[in-house]
């Protein structure tokens, strides 16, 4: 029994970080050389080519809740598509092209609000809030003067810590036991 | 009188009973007379049976396809099988409040029987705030949307069920949600509870731990049933589009997983009982608030709002229960502001602050996201849309911070740690994780993809050398095999561990989003008969058009032979059906073949004809693993809650003797 565990321990001491390395190297590979292959292309044409799919993923269509006109079969959106790909087919660049849209149906087209004008509030407030929350829990942790009274913590502190934590952790045990 | 008036007077009963229930358990701990408090406590008895005759009677009027009943004409039809059927009941507003209240008087009944012998103290004031809320539905429903309508004359066929409905998701997935709703009521009522009576001791922390964990539980249920019905019925080859609905469903979910961390804040360390419980009352004002939006369709247009008849009547109740738990909880600050401080920064304690305070962020990014279109609608009068690219662009980094502090916060120990001990305790994974980081990079040229794999692996080290430390020292003090260690271990700190599944469930679920949004690849093509097309490791072919006409739809379909890595693996016949009372709405039934790699998605996006089809192809990788990572994470939900054996071995021997 003492020699299995000592084994064990050995094995646990001296497993190089390589080999783990290497497994896990060889694991992630495979698992991403298999996900990101190249698609083959053949004779049949895609009704819209990936930029042309990327840009219609930005426009909303406007009649259904949700989808984009990459998505949505509703008759406005399959339109809005078609003239999509005749505007890129004129070499009409990524904006010009979402620019149009919102001239003909508003705002409301674009999945992602401008970052100016009152839609400006809509990209500030949760970072805003984000950091307010953060510096207020920078500050609470701050003044919890009680650090201060163990500037360094001793091992043995450290130790008697951990050591109170197990009892405690026994005593809730048995409390929940009975 | 027709049947359906005892549903009606059903529910005006137990309005009745809910207010005499809710006085007589607080009259009863007032002036302490006993035989009240048994009297209440069968009131609440009385109610679920009441509720559930109610229910019971609008199902009747389904099954027996009752067209003089206006909800049952509205939302079923004679063509539609049992199952579509009986899960009509919540297909509309006034089925899904009465599900909603029969749900919550079960769930009353349930929590009263459990806890006959505890908590006396602070039951009666649980189940008087649960009558109130019941009290509230109840108003709504007797007096604003009544399910037993009559009309004033019968109709020869309802008007069916949007063909979108019909599929098995949604008999399970909206029923688990609002369920999830509802169940944020009783850890609600118990902060209500503690607050009342001050008793803000231990005993209720146990009390809402557990029962935010079945809220908790039920709401990721409901989430991950939507995602899964998403994928396999909407077709755009997605699980989560950030939909208002969606974000609003997901809103109490995120304020409970951040109440989950933070009670156990409370549990060991006495600490963080007011954060704790604005969290909890949260939670219960956001299911209150994701009911109402559901039904009400306030988020598609201001306009919706004003045109809803129950909407005002949510506002109200919304506001009362904000103001009234504020001022409960002004009243009873100074007797629960916490005592003495943190010792470090650097300890678990702190570390399930930041996990709050990222949990809270995306929270509030979500919320904001959701109603800026109705903030800009007030103000500028311009309609505006805020999709799924604004919450990647804002939720996106707060997620990836939070999956690195996953891994960081386990490590931590209470009190305190020192730099030393976590440098020591994180050198593996940290070093797997940046190795794990450094090749992804290489091969997939991708930052965003390298940092999460990187995440992932960190994390993953992290909570396998937990289990690692655990299960040797355990093997150490007792000799015991590995795997009777590993049971013991697993199942004397359930909690603990059970938690750390439910991180890898998490992981796993991370794993499958990553993977489907960077590796998506996507072609719409047109394809004439015996034509092929490629996409990913997959060769499609078009056979032939197809068509079955059923009494109730008309089915169209394409039939394609598809081959996977050079082998032939079959036919997938992706199709549309056409319903003849929903002649605008074709829905489509998407083929998916599913591996454990990625899924081959097909949905016809054009009326297939004998001589051609358009076909919108996707190849989806790694989508399987979401649904693998939420059953992990129930699974371990599960072993967190799992009951102690003795505790239940003398709850029922204590049963016997009673």
């Amino acid at each position: 029994m003492h020699t299995q565990m000592t084994q064990y321990i050995k094995w646990d001491r001296n497993t190089p970080f390589l080999s783990t390395l290497v497994g896990l190297s060889v694991m992630i590979s495979l698992f991403l050389t298999t996900i990101s292959f190249p698609s083959t292309i053949y004779a049949v044409d895609d009704v819209l080519t990936s930029e042309q799919r990327a840009i219609a993923l930005k426009i909303q269509c406007p009649v259904c809740s949700g989808e984009s006109i990459a998505e949505s079969q509703a008759d406005v959106a399959r339109n809005m598509l078609a003239k999509l790909i005749e505007l890129s087919n004129a070499n009409k660049t990524e904006q010009e092209i979402l620019d149009y849209f919102v001239d003909r149906y508003g705002l409301i087209v674009l999945r992602s609000p401008p970052k100016a004008g009152f839609t400006m509030g809509l990209w500030l407030f949760p970072p805003g809030v984000l950091i307010i929350g953060l510096s207020m829990l920078i500050y609470f942790l701050r003044s919890q003067k009680i650090a201060d009274k163990y500037p360094v913590p001793s091992k043995e502190l450290q130790e008697d810590i951990q050591y109170q934590d197990l009892i405690e952790e026994q005593v809730r045990q048995a409390k929940d036991d009975t | 009188m027709a049947y359906s008036d005892i549903g009606y007077v059903s529910l005006v009963v137990a309005l009745v009973m809910s207010i005499y229930t809710g006085i007589a358990s607080i009259t009863a701990v007032r002036f302490y007379y006993a035989p009240l408090l048994l009297s209440a406590r069968n009131g609440v008895w009385i109610i679920s049976c009441l509720m559930l005759i109610a229910s019971g009677t609008l199902i009747y009027g389904f099954m027996t396809h009752d067209f003089g009943l206006r909800y049952v004409v509205l939302h079923s039809s004679v063509d539609m099988p049992w199952y579509y059927i009986s899960s009509a009941l919540w297909g509309g507003q006034e089925g899904s409040l009465l599900y909603w209240a029969t749900t919550l008087s079960v769930l009353a009944g349930v929590a009263t029987l459990r806890n006959r012998n505890r908590y006396g103290q602070l039951m009666p004031y649980v189940i008087a705030t649960i009558m109130i809320v019941i009290a509230f539905f109840l108003t709504v429903l007797i007096f604003a949307t009544n399910p037993f309508e009559r009309l004033p004359f019968s109709m020869p066929d309802g008007r069916g069920l949007n063909p979108l409905l019909r599929d098995p998701g949604m008999v399970i997935h909206p029923p688990m949600l609002l369920l999830g709703y509802v169940s944020w009521t009783i850890p609600f009522a118990f902060v209500i509870a503690a607050l009342i009576t001050g008793r803000l001791g231990t005993e209720w922390v146990r009390a809402i731990r557990r029962w935010t964990l079945l809220a908790w539980s039920i709401q990721s249920i409901g989430l991950l049933l939507g995602a899964w019905w998403a994928y396999h019925v909407l077709g755009w080859g997605g699980y989560w589009g950030w939909d208002p609905v969606e974000n609003v469903a997901f809103l109490p979910w995120i304020t409970g997983t951040a109440s989950l961390h933070s009670v156990m804040v409370v549990e060991r360390r006495g600490k963080l009982k007011v954060w704790t419980i604005s969290l909890v009352i949260l939670s219960f004002l956001l299911a209150i608030f994701g009911t109402f939006v559901v039904r009400s369709g306030i988020l598609s247009s201001v306009h919706s709002f004003a045109e809803s008849d129950i909407g005002h009547l949510f506002l109200t109740f919304f506001s009362l229960a904000l103001v009234g738990s504020l001022a409960l909880l002004l009243f009873r600050l100074p007797q629960i502001k916490d005592e003495e401080g943190f010792e470090s920064p650097i300890s678990r304690e702190s570390g399930f602050l930041f996990n709050n305070l990222l949990l809270i962020g995306i929270g509030f990014a979500t919320f904001w996201g959701t109603i800026y279109p109705i903030i800009t609608e007030a103000f500028t009068g311009d309609k505006i849309t805020v999709g799924p690219p604004f919450f990647q662009q804002v939720n996106g980094p707060l997620f990836f911070v939070l999956l690195l502090l996953m891994g960081v916060g386990p490590l931590l120990a209470w009190r305190q740690t020192s730099m030393r001990a976590l440098v020591k305790s994180m050198s593996l994974p940290l070093v797997l994780g940046f190795s794990a980081l450094i090749m992804s990079q290489l091969i997939t040229q991708k930052p965003f993809v390298a940092l999460s794999i990187g995440a992932l692996v960190f994390v993953t080290a992290t909570i396998l050398l937990e289990y690692k430390r655990g299960l040797i020292i355990r093997k150490r003090n007792t000799g015991e095999i590995y795997p009777l260690a590993l049971t013991r271990l697993v199942s004397r700190n359930k909690q603990r561990y059970g938690g750390y599944i439910v991180h890898i469930g998490i992981i796993l679920i991370a794993i499958g989003i990553i993977g489907s949004t960077a590796f998506q690849t996507n072609r719409e093509v047109n394809m004439k008969k015996g034509e092929s097309v490629a996409i990913g490791r997959y060769v499609l072919t078009y056979e032939e058009s197809f068509s079955r006409i059923d009494p109730e739809k008309e089915i169209l379909g394409s039939i394609l032979t598809i081959n996977r890595g050079g082998k032939n693996i079959g036919t997938m016949v992706p199709s549309t059906e056409f319903y003849n009372k929903f002649q605008g709405q074709p829905s489509s039934k998407i083929a998916i073949s599913t591996t454990l790699l990625d899924d081959l998605y097909i949905f016809q996006a054009s009326r297939p004809t004998d001589n051609d089809v358009t076909l919108s192809i996707f190849v989806n990788p790694l989508v399987m693993w979401i649904w693998i990572g939420g059953t992990v994470l129930i699974l371990g939900i599960l072993i967190a809650a799992w009951p102690e054996k003795r505790t239940m071995w003398t709850s029922l021997t204590q049963t016997a003797k009673i």
